[in-house]
């Protein structure tokens, strides 16, 4: 028999089962994302072909702990699975995955699954992590309690999903056949299931993850290993990544010297060395702190250090009126505002969504962290306070807690007229897994990619941009001035100037700023590139540093740092803001508060700077 | 004058690149019209179908044209 | 007895989950997650800021919740 359509199948989980690094494991790339209609909900579907040469069409729908839905995303998963949702055809074949080390919880939604009466494949997912636990799982016994085929797989492993595989060439076409032994009561079943078909020594590793757990939730002790772990990272962040960045900078160098010395001087070589080079050169120099700061966000997420993060600050998140919800994505806001603003959709309240979705661009993100270090090494001494911490990984650790701190006063002063209503918090906890090198290196490449794609596209164009802006037009015969005060560039700067010189910004600052919109770290290249095209030619191009350190005043730089916290230098953000929102009014409100914040705080750095002689000699 | 030339065809490609990122609409209408120029002159047709896609793209989203976000917030 | 007035460290058994409205949404989630009776629980930590929220361990799963939702969680008295 010859199949002529694609077997419709939809992939159905809990949260946190490694559903998705199964749909990644059978579609590879072969995936289209999109959204359902009508609600931001994130569709994914992928293709794949069983080993017999049949096709799949596999819908990946989005986690939940039931199909009693409390959650736009529970809501999709719960009308897809039961056929219900409009312009979505019901799935001919429901594969429910299962974390193996976690049965007691995921089995109930399995039986859910299996009682909506569709066929359906049930995967036991990690079944080499329960393994190693010494779980033994009697998977024919399950089959045929449940009544439907039960198979094994490790999701995280190639050619993990085999035996899943060559069940899809012959699926079942029939819903399962429950053997309903328990009055209809599910947890009765869930336990008679587990003493029936999964054998649990008496194991070691449930006291290890008590004795952690006594440790890291511990009231005094917990805080403690959580503040150290943040400090540590800041230290690591300037101290781990000199010697690289060292590197990279005096290869930069040579790189500039080399184009000097093979091209005449003229309209190409400034492109090259004073626009291109200059500007994403700076930038590329901060992929090591990059990287590390990377790596410790990675290795927490991965241990299952961050929900215990969560618990421990929880009650510092409820005194602002945030629900524990909004830890999640305020934390992936440190990576990036934007998928950030899209995990809120996880939040069930509006409200609390809305005010976590106004606060995101307020924590920290990575594109940040240039701007930072690059203001931190120019204009704060390296020294050690206390005979241990370095004074300018307290600096940026000291701006992340500003970002944090003003983020949960706004976040306070928006719920604080609000009648207190009950923010559920309800999460999982998960067992300590310790993080794969494989997994690391992993997104340590990916991380590493993302960053050079960025300074390759965005980067280079800007500074291109940017270079011709500040070269022309040329000064007219007989002028007196730098060539570049006579630029368009040049001219929009002075321009800019009376808004901004009140808060201590010089003309090329606010030439910065512009492009900066499109890019956080495009403030730095831009930078780059203004003061290269204005400076006299001996002054080597990749060397912002010192160029700042020697024309801009203490308190001009602490000023930006200021506006750097605050303002929402970043057009993804507002763009993402609005799809979630669907309008621009958030949009608005968003950007004004921001930029009032960023001027508001600028301007009292600035004044506090000069009051304490900060200011330019 | 030769060196003016590149020097312009750099700085109007990258402008372009970024007409793209800003307004994709403005710059759908251009790629379409070039690779009607491009059927006109008998171009490659492995270079008359690049410029057919870049006609039809769908907008991307994602942060910086990473599209390695994923729902539960992960930008990996 | 409520599993919020359990402290850190001891075990107990679930008697019932109380619905505190017609539609408590916190109710059924905690059914969902296991929270059911006859279930044995034990608090594994209490939080640094008012012993709020608190850990527990149900099966082989840890959750974090707040008091107000340990609440609604009746135990067993122990005869």
């Amino acid at each position: 028999m010859v199949e002529t359509l694609p077997l419709r199948a939809a992939l159905v989980g809990n949260p946190n089962c490694g559903k998705t690094s199964l749909f990644n494991q059978l579609t590879g790339s072969r995936q289209k994302v999109a959204n359902y209609a009508g609600v931001t909900v994130e569709r994914k579907e992928g293709r794949l072909t069983t080993p017999a040469g049949r096709a799949v069409r596999l819908l990946d729908l989005p986690g939940a702990y039931s199909l009693e839905a409390t959650s736009p995303d529970e809501a999709v998963t719960r009308d897809v699975c039961a056929g219900r949702y409009r312009g979505e055809a019901a799935p001919e074949l429901l594969i429910c995955v299962l974390d193996a080390t976690n049965l007691r919880l995921h089995l109930r939604f399995g039986l859910e699954v299996c009682r909506l009466g569709r066929p359906t494949i049930i995967v036991l997912n990690m079944l080499d992590a329960a393994e190693k636990e010494g779980l033994k799982i009697d998977l024919p016994r399950l089959a045929a309690e449940l009544g439907t085929p039960v198979v094994g797989v490790v999701a995280i492993r190639k050619n993990g999903a085999a035996d899943l595989l060559a069940l899809l060439d012959n699926p079942p076409v029939m819903p399962p056949v429950l053997r309903e032994a328990d009055g209809g009561d599910i947890h009765a079943t869930v336990r008679r299931l587990l003493t029936e078909c999964v054998t649990r020594p008496a194991v070691a590793s449930e006291a290890l993850e008590d004795r952690l757990d006594r440790w890291v939730l511990h009231p005094v002790w917990g805080l403690v290993i959580l503040l150290a772990l943040m400090f540590v990272m800041f230290q690591a962040v300037f101290s781990w990544a000199q010697p690289p960045m060292d590197a990279i900078e005096s290869g930069m160098t040579a790189f500039g010297e080399l184009i000097r010395s093979l091209l005449p001087a003229g309209l190409i070589r400034s492109l090259l060395v004073d626009g291109i080079l200059a500007g994403a050169g700076t930038v590329v120099v901060f992929l090591p702190q990059i990287l590390i700061l990377f790596l410790w966000i990675l290795v927490l997420e991965e241990s299952g250090y961050l929900p215990r993060a969560a618990f421990l600050l929880d009650r510092v998140m409820a005194s602002a009126g945030l629900s524990g919800r909004s830890f999640i994505p305020l934390l992936s806001s440190f990576a990036c505002a934007v998928p950030g603003i899209m995990a809120t959709r996880t939040i069930q309240n509006p409200r609390d969504r809305l005010v976590t979705i106004l606060i995101a661009p307020l924590m920290t993100c990575s594109a940040r962290l240039p701007v930072y270090a690059l203001l931190i090494s120019a204009f704060i001494p390296k020294r050690l306070v206390g005979g241990v911490f370095n004074q300018q990984g307290l600096v940026l650790f000291g701006l992340y807690m500003v970002g944090i701190g003003s983020g949960l006063a706004v976040a306070w002063a928006m719920k604080r007229r609000e009648v207190t209503t009950e923010h559920p918090l309800l999460m999982e906890l998960p067992a300590y897994r310790l993080p794969s090198l494989r997994d690391l290196v992993l997104g340590l490449w990916q991380r590493a990619v993302i960053f050079l794609s960025r300074v390759g596209t965005i980067i280079v164009t800007l500074s291109v941009l940017l270079w011709a802006l500040s070269s022309f037009p040329a000064p007219p015969a007989g002028a007196t001035g730098a060539p570049i005060d006579y630029s368009l560039a040049g001219r929009l700067g002075h321009l800019m100037l009376p808004l901004f010189a009140p808060i201590g910004f010089t003309w090329q600052i606010c030439v910065a700023l512009i492009p900066g919109l499109a890019a956080r770290e495009v403030a730095v290249s831009a930078l780059a590139t203004v003061y290269a095209v204005g400076g006299s030619e001996t002054d080597a191009a990749s060397q912002l540093t010192p160029i700042l350190s020697s024309q801009w005043s203490l308190a001009t730089a602490l000023s930006l740092l200021a506006w750097y916290v605050y303002a929402p230098q970043c057009f993804a953000t507002l763009a993402v803001i609005r799809r979630e929102t669907g309008g621009w009014k958030v949009v608005a409100q968003t950007a004004g508060y921001l930029f009032g914040l960023a001027y508001l705080a600028s301007f009292l750095t600035w004044r506090i700077a000069l009051a304490l002689g900060w200011g330019p000699s | 004058m030769i060196e003016a030339l590149i020097v312009g065809l750099l700085v109007v490609a990258c402008g372009l690149y970024w007409l793209g990122r800003v307004a994709p609409s403005a710059t759908r209408g251009l790629w379409r019209g070039f690779g009607r120029t491009l059927q006109v002159i008998h171009a490659p047709s492995s270079l008359q179908m690049a410029v057919a896609g870049r006609a039809t793209a769908a907008p991307q989203g994602g942060c910086g044209g990473c599209k390695g976000c994923d729902k539960n917030g992960g930008c990996h | 007895m409520r599993l919020d007035e359990l402290s850190a460290g001891m075990n107990a058994v679930i008697d019932h989950i109380e619905t505190r409205t017609a539609d408590d949404i916190v109710a059924r989630r905690l059914g969902e997650l296991g929270f059911v009776p006859g279930e044995p629980v034990k608090v594994v930590a209490v939080g640094p800021f008012g012993g709020d929220p608190m850990a527990v361990k149900i099966g082989f799963t840890r959750f974090a919740l707040r008091r107000t939702e340990a609440a609604r969680v009746i135990l067993k008295e122990r005869a």
